[in-house]
């Protein structure tokens, strides 16, 4: 039973998977926070084990980037989560609804 | 022979660390209190830098350990002691109907999502031979980073720059409040 690409696409759908039910089905912000964090982890999975398929390192220079880009993501976004809880006292999404039409 | 026991040291510590990562990922979604949620993330990010090590990326699994399991953890944690955490609500989920209909609609996109992997596995799968480089991957990502893409790196240091102030604009106490 040798381990191949299928094997980490596949970890890499159910990550993304229990990331997308936890978006989907917890209400709490700091939860769906994580559960972003979750299917951005499963997406570098993929492209890390692509560039071990292709024998290319630009996979990982790639996931690099998003590794960035999610450390960016969770500052600000736990910022607004913060400026949020100062004034609404809440962090549940469904009551935050002022801009609700 | 030594090929056969390598290869059955690789599987199980692929299987292992996919066990890991998978409980860990299901408990953050399902506990109910997110301290508890942080702490398993910590345990995933962990799993999931494993998981490179296995693909031959020794450099995105310590990159991984020092700022998921790291900085970004911090940050979680720290956000949770910032605030008054007896008025939260952290168990909130949705109720009746929406709720099963968001849970069979997750469901089917993960379905579909494995089935697409799983179909790699019919196809071509050996990997292709790992042109090694001394020391390591590192030596060529970094010279990938400062010469094909220089210029998206350049960029994301402004983004960082940009996400700082904004996310220090964002945190800051309100005049005449507190």
């Amino acid at each position: 039973m040798s381990i191949g690409v299928a094997h980490f696409l596949v970890l890499a759908s159910v990550l993304f998977g229990l990331g997308l039910l936890g978006v989907l089905i917890r209400r709490n912000v700091i939860i769906i926070l994580m559960s972003i964090e979750l299917m951005l982890n499963s997406a570098n999975m993929v492209l890390v084990t692509f560039s071990r398929y292709l024998g290319d390192t630009t996979g990982q220079v790639f996931a690099l980037f998003v590794m960035v880009i999610a450390a960016c993501e969770v500052a600000v976004g736990l910022a607004i989560i913060l400026a949020l809880f100062r004034n609404k006292d809440t962090l549940d999404v469904d009551k935050i609804n002022i801009m609700k039409w | 022979m030594a090929g056969t026991v390598s290869e059955t040291i690789y599987a199980l510590s692929f299987y292992s660390l996919a066990v890991m990562c998978v409980v860990a990922a299901l408990v953050v979604i399902s506990a109910r209190n997110y301290v508890v949620s942080a702490l398993w993330l910590v345990v995933c990010f962990v799993g999931v830098a494993g998981i490179y090590v296995l693909l031959k990326a020794p450099f995105l699994a310590m990159v991984q350990i020092l700022v998921y399991a790291g900085a970004i953890m911090v940050l979680f944690v720290m956000l949770v002691m910032l605030m008054d955490a007896g008025k939260l609500e952290p168990g909130a989920r949705l109720q009746g109907v929406i709720r099963s209909l968001a849970a069979v609609a997750g469901a089917v996109i993960m379905l579909a999502l494995i089935t697409l992997s799983s179909s790699m596995a019919r196809s071509k799968t050996e990997w292709s031979p790992w042109p090694v480089v001394e020391p390591g991957t590192t030596e060529r990502i970094g010279a990938d980073l400062f010469t094909r893409y220089a210029l998206p790196f350049e960029a994301l240091t402004l983004l960082l720059l940009a996400a700082v102030v904004s996310a220090l604009y964002l945190a800051r106490r309100q005049e005449g409040g507190e």
